[in-house]
């Protein structure tokens, strides 16, 4: 690999038109840049967040309904992830081999270059988030999220006065 | 960044990119005002959203540097100082914008067990030293 032009996004092109390459090393060099980001991030979001719907399904659904929690609107983080990169890396590995049709190059650019939309819109739809922040004193004190401290408060419920004091002893001791 | 050379529609292209990157932009402005709004101390995930917004408001400033970028395609650019600026800007923001997403995954798992010990400062403190290092990992691979 050639280096000495500068960094490499200053001269390196995917196109088969505008570089002669190897395509393997074209390949490699999308993977490493755009690819691996992607993936690493989307296996580790996929995990935790089934972990998380896992543990939110051991509470009853009672609870889940009165403290207005959807378990499965995490899935939307993922969700977004994948939407936004996955077309981005796909349309790279494409253009590597061949010419890209006009509608892939137009998600390639809308969908990864308006990722700060996309994330204020879906981040931004938590507004109990900002509600915790601005108008919850006592819990924003104690950094507990909306969420967890109805968790918290569902778990402590269930046990009895001694675990009582050890579950907020623990709760509150980050 | 990614050239194309002859492309049909090409002014619809860069309409469409101009597009997304300003609704970008002011998306993760918002973002990171409404972040920086919220009295202390600030909930972990209102950190971790606060750093997406930061993330995603480098990269958009790095597509807006792009748009406006006048060069021929296929000649090499001869205006180092503003491509490695620009190359830094993307490389760094895509990939700390996933590290940060995927951050609110893990902190989001934690939330769902709050039993669990979870010291959140340190989360926070580790989550941005661990970005820092993948990001300067990939400038020196540049």
């Amino acid at each position: 690999m050639v280096i000495s032009q500068g960094p490499l996004y200053c001269w390196f092109s995917y196109s088969p038109l505008e570089m002669d390459m190897p395509a393997e090393d074209k390949l490699l060099i999308s993977m490493v840049f755009h690819g691996l980001p992607v993936i690493v991030g989307l296996i580790i979001s996929l995990i935790a967040y089934s972990l998380a719907i896992k543990k939110l399904q051991e509470i009853s659904q009672e609870f889940l309904d009165e403290s207005k929690i959807t378990i499965y609107r995490v899935l939307w983080y993922p969700g977004v992830l994948f939407l936004t990169f996955v077309p981005n890396v796909t349309m790279i590995i494409y253009v590597i081999y061949s010419e890209p049709p006009i509608w892939m190059t137009a998600l390639h650019l809308y969908l990864p270059h308006s990722i700060g939309f996309s994330n204020a819109l879906l981040y931004g739809i938590q507004t109990k988030l900002y509600r915790t922040n601005y108008e919850d004193k006592e819990n924003t004190s104690t950094e507990i999220d909306d969420d967890q401290s109805r968790l918290l408060e569902y778990q402590l419920s269930l046990r009895d006065r001694d675990s009582l004091n050890e579950s907020l002893k623990e709760a509150f001791s980050c | 960044m990614l050239r194309f050379a002859e492309i049909p529609g090409e002014n619809f292209l860069w309409w469409l990119d101009l597009l997304a990157t300003t609704l970008s932009f002011f998306g993760s402005l918002w973002m990171i005002i409404h972040c920086m709004r919220a009295p202390s101390p600030k909930s972990l995930t209102l950190k971790l959203i606060a750093a997406i917004g930061w993330a995603d408001f480098l990269y958009s400033v790095s597509n807006l540097l792009s748009n406006f970028e006048i060069e021929d395609t296929l000649e090499v650019v001869e205006s180092f100082d503003l491509c490695e600026l620009e190359a830094i800007l993307r490389q760094v923001s895509y990939v700390l914008s996933i590290f940060f997403s995927t951050c609110v995954a893990i902190a989001s798992y934690f939330s769902a067990c709050p039993r669990r010990k979870f010291n959140k400062t340190l989360f926070f403190s580790v989550s941005i030293l661990i970005g820092l290092v993948i990001a300067f990992a990939y400038i020196k691979i540049m």
